[in-house]
């Protein structure tokens, strides 16, 4: 759906047209492992990432580098920015305008990653997530926890909880030898 | 999620002028921070967007120096008032008056004219975000406020101006019924009269709540 400016809309991606859209959350070491992989080994697919390398996430990442504590509600509402950003940019590296045209999306750090890394606090949890309401989710989550901290990963499960059952998400074997290239045969059934 | 709706810090004043584009928020706001102070009150005086980062990068998209989404957006602004709140948190004592030039009423009257997205949708975003001890709406119709932007500039195309102003003020008084039925301090002056006039109205209310800010 196009609309009066001909610009591509959030209820493309919510509608299903073309691509499939993964993304990758978790631990960043085994995270960077698995986006080379798929990078060196699925040609086709588009891979990006939040903070985003937009105008936005360079913000995101200047105020991450250089500020110690946050205060939530900047946290929460710069990062759904980013992410708003990203997906709905009006070119090829914008989510939508890549499921648009049938591609697969990986991204890695989302929704997940924004609602646990940032530890929105309890009692902003239902307003974060009214924030993320328009937001394209993906179809599937891998979430690779081995090599998180025991509070980040408390984090992380919080915030899968939330979704509350509307992700659908997979935890790969980490422990195995070649557990990428199982993500990927996984990828390719999709 | 009542709790985060507190004040700045005690005995801070947090007093927000309102109005569409051409009601003479600006002017109103300068005078009213100069008799402040001629009173004696400490006065931070503010404006979004602001200078800080999220600020510049909203600046640029209204630009066009960037392209930004209509929502990505307004969560640029939200994050430069969350940004800002901390900063006017840092620098106000007790006793400050805290004076800005347009809050979230301006952006969740602006959204609404997005039919995309239900108004109370909009309303929830700005939940967590301290309320101010007044706000102020300068009404003035919004065909007197696109005469008075003509005469600023000629680039101004009146049709288009008024349609969108209209719209706007509409979602204004729709915001502010949902705000005064909570409870919240919100007043209505005209904008019409002389700005000398108005500014004397804006004392009276600004006096009446500084007197209950000050007894709290």
């Amino acid at each position: 759906m196009q609309d009066e400016e001909g610009s591509w809309t959030i209820s493309d991606s919510m509608s299903g047209a073309g691509g499939k859209f993964i993304s990758i959350e978790g631990d960043a070491a085994a995270c960077n492992h698995l986006v080379q992989y798929l990078q060196d080994n699925l040609p086709d697919g588009y891979i990006c990432q939040l903070p985003s390398t937009g105008p936005l996430g360079q913000v995101w990442r200047q105020r991450l580098s250089t500020t110690v504590r946050f205060d939530p509600l900047e946290v929460i509402f710069g990062a759904v920015a980013d992410a708003y950003e990203l997906a709905e940019r009006q070119d090829d590296t914008g989510i939508i305008w890549q499921l648009r045209f049938g591609h697969m999306v990986i991204c890695r750090d989302y929704v997940i990653g924004l609602l646990a890394r940032y530890a929105v606090p309890h009692q902003l949890e239902d307003w974060a997530q009214h924030l993320i309401a328009f937001l394209p989710r993906p179809a599937l989550t891998f979430y690779l926890p081995d090599g998180l901290s025991p509070a980040l990963m408390a984090q992380y499960d919080r915030a899968i909880a939330l979704l509350d059952g509307s992700a659908r998400i997979v935890t790969p074997a980490t422990g195995s030898v070649n557990w990428a290239a199982d993500v990927l045969a996984l990828l390719a059934g999709e | 999620m009542q709790t985060l709706r507190q004040r700045l810090k005690k005995n801070v004043t947090f007093i927000v002028l309102e109005g569409l584009d051409g009601a003479g928020t600006s002017t109103q706001c300068a005078l009213l921070v100069e008799w402040l102070q001629q009173l004696g009150h400490q006065v931070i005086a503010t404006r979004e967007p602001t200078d800080g980062p999220w600020g510049q990068q909203a600046r640029h998209a209204l630009r066009g120096d960037i392209s930004l989404s209509p929502l990505s957006l307004a969560f640029t602004f939200m994050a430069d008032r969350a940004h800002h709140l901390i900063e006017l948190r840092e620098r106000s004592v007790p006793g400050t008056v805290i004076i800005s030039d347009r809050y979230f009423f301006s952006y969740l009257a602006y959204q609404q004219t997005d039919s995309s997205k239900s108004p109370e949708w909009f309303l929830k975003t700005v939940e967590p975000l301290p309320l101010p001890d007044l706000t102020v709406f300068l009404d003035v119709p919004p065909a007197v406020c696109v005469a008075r932007m003509q005469q600023r500039s000629s680039q101004i195309e009146r049709f288009e101006q008024l349609t969108m102003l209209e719209r706007i003020d509409g979602a204004y008084r729709r915001i502010f019924i949902v705000y005064a039925q909570q409870g919240y301090n919100i007043v209505n002056i005209d904008g019409q009269p002389p700005a000398d006039a108005v500014q004397a109205a804006l004392h009276m209310v600004v006096t009446d709540c500084l007197k209950t800010t000050s007894t709290r």
